[in-house]
């Protein structure tokens, strides 16, 4: 007779692991089949791992995607803990690749649907951390399925050695650890905190695969394997089929680059990028894929930034013979004319913000910037802005667009100093005025003595820094600063800048020591709208994790701020969280986004032994204003707590409103 | 009529405070009780029982009741109960005089507890009185020319409704923009809430994990006077909001001395600080001059005793 767990019959074991064993088990209820994972008591033994599986798994379970493998449920039945998750016919990508490269079609009809999965995933700041090609299923008609979201974090390192010498079946072998050491990116090797540009380079790597029908690099061990992918360079696509795309190429490279700060910043921006490829090779094609798969355009999102032009202008700016050259003369003549470098860059040195706190020092700003106009009026190729022109700018937080459109300039050169007794630190940044990207950063500290040879000094230092090559400042160098003012300023100077950077550096931020910088960079990050939900639920996670509750409700306000409808039901799924706070952050931000849905579980939340959460229950059923909570909350009317009993009277006055109109 | 006659004082909010009062204004005894609010006839035999308590300790001639609602004075009747349980179905005076078989008389609470100050309190001496209550609810009695000043039927001195924000929250009271939904008791608590929930910063203060479970006023207060920046900046702004109030009110009645009683004046030189201020910001500064703001000096004893010194005068005037 077949085992039973809870409702599901087990019915043919697929595998076991590290992680425990998986089954092909059949859902009584529900009648259909299912994959059951039985979770190795061990892992589960500890009260910390398992809150964090949990919590990890129902956000994963939120995932409603075509291309996603779906969870099902996960639960607990005669002390085990099993996921039950969707069963899917089919193979795996690894085994459809099979050590040969595939066509370029057949590759992006299955990159697409994985890169709109990943990129759906990372909105609702869910970070996969272990993509591979073993991970994603391919059915029979075509469709890719991207398996085990928010089960990576579950896995050990002990499951990590086992995972070089048994490649062949990723699906029905559980104990890949958090990442499997041939698709790591460098920072998870490093062991270090890893975000969604993890998911980016272990994407490239797949993508890698598929392209060349091998992995990008070889050890024969998993601390070989590691050292390679911390510090080897891979042989190029093109070296390894020189069938492949050089715009292909192109994209798996700036996938896997080493930093993060050097890879897309976004699975959105990615995709993107392979659309556009998609519509090239047909183009250049005359035709559509080959139908060994079928084939699928992901959704374009309302967000995209990127333009068809601006792709193939950064494509052909790496070499110009390629054959969709001719087909796309007249966009890339219209991109690069976008681009066009004149003759003088029009500048504006706008006065340094003056961040002492004391006004008599404010003319440091103002002379600073003139001095810097006459010595820098001596260089041809720029046009500077007059004085008088930027005079008004003197202490405003700077939105380089407005400047742009103010003062028609390209480049601005912006900063601020402080003063403390007889020292002086001046930072100026050169910012692009037009993608409002940091070109250069400079720190000076000098003594107030010699007024004038600070001014020398200063134009000098930046005068030598105007002059270099302007590669782009990595956001986050200006988020280390030791004086807690710089780094608030550099969260200000962040919040208006374009820089594709920008949002993981804000995010960052908010783990900054200082509670004045949370509180400014949650400030920034909400301003950026729905594009920051993802990195601020991934942000959230992290810090739950590493207990740092602090940085976690920092993260649960801004969540919350940002008021993204898509995540309600992670927000619900937040009602249960460990920390109090984060709990009573996500009934406020269901209040305010009216989520109806939340009613039942906001209205078991003010029976809660927690004033705190009986407070924002009562604030978000208010906001609700739906009549199913009148009783419970007439019974607040008689709470112990002050404030509890005045928020269900002004939630009952509300409802009495909604009643009357 | 003998110093040494009895009254009964009773002051009836979500506590029940009951004395055995002196004449001449001294409490021989008191009793407190937490009032029972979800059901008026329990609420009304509380009165009852606690009053025939207190009666079995002294010969007493009349008792006096200071309601915390809207109470007309001609007929003695509760039109409005905002922070009360509902009993205006209920002809309260006539079956508290039956039960006990004595005079009964009913008045506001502000009204009762300012009829005390002024008669052995800090307002001893002055003629143009303005008292304010805060506690649950924020009440006023208003005395000009020595002389407690009611209104056509007993309705004046409601300053926790004063309207102090055209876009304010609703309140109790079933208007919106009160002064109660601001710097009463409960709402007090809520701002601290609200503020815990509007800056993460504040949930590493102390204040904070004694939010856990329940929190009052009180604890607030507490946690102003342990120097706790959260307790301090909702006082503080509390405070402002009550200057404002009573400038208003300087202004309008050129009063000689304000007196501010009840539980959040707890923290009172706290409050008392910051409503100076801003009363002296935005009075008129002749009538500022001329006029003192000052702290209850009979505390929490200056319902009971006022209200037993209403029904004194009543008695001796025949209308009781």
């Amino acid at each position: 007779m077949s085992r039973m767990i809870s409702h599901y019959r087990l019915e043919e074991e697929l595998g076991q692991g590290g992680m425990g064993s998986v089954y092909k088990a059949f859902d009584e209820t529900l009648d259909r089949w299912v994959v059951l994972k039985i979770l190795a008591p061990e892992l589960m033994a500890e009260e910390f791992s398992r809150k964090r599986f949990l919590r990890e798994a129902r956000l994963a379970s939120a995932l409603d995607h075509a291309n996603i493998c779906t969870i099902y449920e996960t639960a607990e039945a005669d002390n085990q803990f099993f996921i039950a998750m969707q069963f899917i016919e089919g193979r795996t990508l690894k085994r459809v690749i099979n050590g040969r490269p595939m066509s370029a079609d057949s590759l992006l009809a299955i990159a697409l649907q994985v890169a709109d999965a990943l990129a759906s995933a990372h909105a609702k700041g869910i970070v996969h951390r272990d993509v591979k090609s073993g991970n994603i299923m391919i059915t029979p008609r075509g469709q890719a399925k991207v398996l085990d979201f928010g089960l990576a974090k579950l896995m050990t390192e002990k499951g990590r050695a086992t995972e070089m010498e048994h490649p062949a079946d990723e699906l029905t072998r559980l104990g890949a650890p958090m990442g499997t050491p041939s698709y790591m990116s460098p920072e998870q090797a490093r062991g270090e905190r890893v975000d969604h540009r993890s998911d980016i380079y272990s994407f490239g790597v797949v993508l890698y695969e598929m392209a060349t029908g091998r992995l990008p690099f070889r050890a024969s061990s998993s601390v070989d394997m590691m050292h390679a992918v911390m510090h080897d360079t891979p042989r190029a696509v093109k070296e390894v089929n020189h069938q492949s795309p050089e715009e292909l190429a192109a994209i798996i490279e700036q996938a896997m680059a080493k930093e993060p700060g050097e890879r897309y910043q976004s699975m959105q921006q990615m995709l993107e990028d392979l659309q556009t490829f998609g519509v090239a090779l047909r183009l250049g094609s005359g035709g559509v894929p080959d139908g060994a798969t079928v084939p699928f355009i992901a959704p374009r999102r309302a967000t995209s930034r990127k333009t068809l032009g601006g792709f193939f202008n950064r494509l052909f700016a790496r070499k110009d013979d390629s054959p969709l050259y001719h087909a796309q003369t007249a966009r890339r003549d219209e991109a690069q004319a976008l681009s066009v470098q004149p003759s003088k860059k029009a500048l504006a040195v706008l006065p340094f913000r003056n961040l002492s706190g004391e006004a008599q020092a404010d003319f440091y700003g103002l002379s600073l910037a003139d001095s810097l106009i006459t010595a820098l009026g001596n260089i041809r190729s720029l046009a500077l802005t007059p004085s008088g022109a930027v005079e008004r700018f003197q202490n405003q937080a700077i939105n380089p667009a407005s400047v742009r459109a103010e003062l028609g300039v390209d480049l601005i050169l912006m900063g601020n100093f402080l003063k403390a007794g007889e020292r002086v630190r001046v930072t100026a940044q050169l910012v692009d005025a037009r993608s409002g990207g940091i070109l250069w950063s400079e720190k000076i500290d000098s003594e107030t003595s010699d007024a004038l040879a600070i001014h020398d000094r200063i134009s000098r230092e930046i005068l030598a820094g105007l002059s270099q090559e302007h590669v782009a400042v990595d956001p986050m160098l200006l988020l280390r600063d030791e004086n807690e003012e710089m780094r608030l300023d550099a969260v200000r100077t962040l919040e208006f800048s374009h820089d594709p950077r920008a949002l993981s550096a804000l995010v960052e931020a908010m783990r900054d020591t200082s509670l004045k910088v949370k509180a400014e960079a949650v400030a920034a990050v909400v301003k950026l709208g729905e594009e920051a939900t993802g990195p601020v639920i991934q942000l959230l996670n992290d810090a739950i994790d590493e207990e740092d509750y602090l940085t976690a409700r920092y993260a649960a306000k801004a969540m919350g701020l940002i008021g993204d409808r898509s995540i309600s039901q992670v927000l619900v799924e937040l009602l249960q969280c460990e920390d109090d706070f984060v709990a009573c952050e996500a009934a406020l931000a269901l209040g305010r986004l009216k989520g109806t849905m939340a009613v039942a579980h906001l209205t078991r939340m003010l029976e809660d032994q927690n004033g705190n959460k009986r407070f924002a229950a009562a604030e978000a059923l208010g906001q609700i204003c739906d009549t199913g909570s009148r009783e419970a909350l007439q019974r607040r009317l008689s709470d112990d707590d002050d404030g509890v009993r005045a928020k269900a009277r002004w939630a009952l006055n509300r409802l009495r409103k909604a009643d009357r109109a | 009529m003998s110093s040494e006659q009895l009254f009964l004082g009773l002051d009836v909010g979500r506590t029940i405070r009951c004395a055995l009062v002196r004449g001449d204004g001294q409490i021989l005894c008191q009793q407190r009780v937490v009032a029972e609010v979800s059901d008026p006839q329990i609420f009304i035999d509380q009165l009852i029982e606690t009053s025939n308590k207190m009666r079995s300790k002294g010969e007493v001639a009349a008792v006096g009741v200071g309601w915390a609602g809207l109470v007309d004075y001609e007929t003695h009747r509760l039109e409005a109960m905002p922070n009360l349980v509902d009993a205006s179905s209920f002809n309260l005076r006539s079956e508290m005089q039956s039960a006990l078989g004595l005079p009964v008389i009913f008045d506001n609470d502000a009204n009762a507890a300012a009829y005390a100050e002024w008669l052995c309190g800090a307002a001893r001496g002055y003629k143009d009185v303005f008292y304010v209550t805060m506690g649950t609810g924020i009440g006023a009695g208003i005395i000009m020319g020595g002389k407690l000043q009611r209104g056509c039927r007993g309705f004046a001195g409601e300053f926790g409704h004063f309207k102090i924000d055209l876009d304010g929250l609703e309140c109790a009271c079933g208007s919106a923009g009160c002064l109660e939904t601001i710097a009463s008791g409960p709402n007090i608590v809520r701002r601290v809430r609200e503020q815990l929930f509007s800056d993460p910063a504040f949930s590493i203060s102390k204040l904070a994990a004694d939010m856990e479970s329940t929190l009052q006023c009180e604890r607030v207060v507490e946690a102003a006077k342990e120097e706790d920046e959260l307790a301090l900046s909702v006082l503080r702004e509390t405070g402002r909001v009550l200057g404002m109030a009573l400038a208003s009110v300087i202004n309008l009645l050129n009063i000689e001395i304000v007196v501010l009683g009840g539980g959040v004046m707890a923290a009172s030189e706290l409050l008392l600080n910051s409503i100076r201020e801003e009363a002296r910001k935005r009075t008129m500064s002749p009538s500022f001059d001329c006029c003192r703001i000052v702290a209850a000096s009979l505390e929490l004893e200056a319902g009971m005793i006022g209200a037993a010194m209403l029904a004194r005068d009543a008695l001796q005037n025949g209308c009781a």
